[in-house]
């Protein structure tokens, strides 16, 4: 690990919020587009079904 | 142009492989850029040491920030002119991004302010407060769209409130130079260049343009996603018309 001066937590805080805030947003975009194929899959099937 | 791209299908289809090739360009670059920011380059005594390597965080979520909001404005204008539903569905995608990006600036600013300035925050600072007003600009504008019972009618004043707010993006690029401010002048896009020495600016530059591809695929994506529930509602109010 890089080793930094006095400041290495707020260094340290920057990164790791980023991180968070990155990962949290791209997990939410993901689930939600999981969820709406799901969802639309399934109702075309009910709708293609005799 | 527009309208070419105001198909849902065309989009779909160019969507379907740019997402991947943005998420793939993005990690790369902010992959390079992190390595680049926490282990490569030299620490800058003139700017307080270790502490502007958040640069490498900070300034491209605030780039970021600006942009989004500008991506913003332009696709409520171009729904507002011309009622295309795909501009509509890109404004109400970008809005949940841009507010994450505008609270990773915010955020970042405030942790770099208190080693630099001696504060987490100050009140009266004209660059502080501007994009505090963007970020409840953005939230402003979900919650507008959300409180309306109708798509047009959200789709309407979330574009009005939009291009108003629009005017303050101007402000935030300028507000170190018309007001007294703690922040530091730009010291990138500037009249006479960058005066950045290239050893910080192009992880800088790289760091920017991984955000900027990550944001524009996750746009993507949350654009398929309401693509895909305006067909779903389409499909329930035809089978309760139907049934």
């Amino acid at each position: 690990m890089p080793e930094f001066d006095k400041n290495a937590a707020y260094i340290w805080a920057c990164y790791a919020l980023g991180a968070v805030l990155i990962l949290a947003a791209t997990a939410q975009v993901m689930l939600a587009a999981r969820a709406a194929r799901k969802r639309l899959a399934a109702l075309e099937t009910d709708k293609t079904a005799p | 142009m527009w309208s070419y791209f105001a198909n849902p299908h065309k989009f779909l289809r160019l969507s379907d492989w740019l997402a991947p090739v943005f998420y793939a360009a993005g990690a790369l670059c902010i992959a390079w850029s992190l390595w680049q920011g926490l282990w490569i380059v030299p620490k800058d005594e003139y700017q307080g040491g270790d502490i502007m390597r958040v640069m490498f965080v900070h300034v491209p979520a605030a780039w970021l920030a600006m942009a989004s909001y500008s991506a913003l404005a332009v696709a409520s204008f171009v729904w507002f002119v011309w009622r295309h539903e795909v501009a509509d569905i890109a404004a109400k995608s970008i809005a949940p991004l841009g507010a994450t990006w505008t609270a990773l600036c915010l955020a970042t600013g405030s942790i770099w302010g208190k080693p630099t300035w001696g504060t987490w925050w100050q009140w009266d600072d004209a660059r502080m407060m501007s994009v505090l007003f963007l970020f409840f600009l953005f939230l402003g504008y979900m919650a507008l769209r959300a409180a309306m019972d109708t798509r047009q009618k959200a789709a309407r004043a979330g574009a009005i409130l939009a291009m108003i707010g629009a005017l303050n993006v101007p402000l935030i690029k300028f507000s170190v130079d018309l007001f007294t401010s703690l922040h530091q002048d730009a010291s990138v896009i500037t009249a006479d260049g960058p005066k950045m020495a290239a050893v910080y600016l192009w992880p800088l530059l790289v760091s920017a343009l991984g955000h900027s591809f990550l944001f524009g695929g996750l746009v993507l994506t949350s654009m398929r996603t309401e693509i895909r529930e305006r067909r779903i509602a389409r499909l329930r109010a035809e089978a309760l018309e139907g049934g």
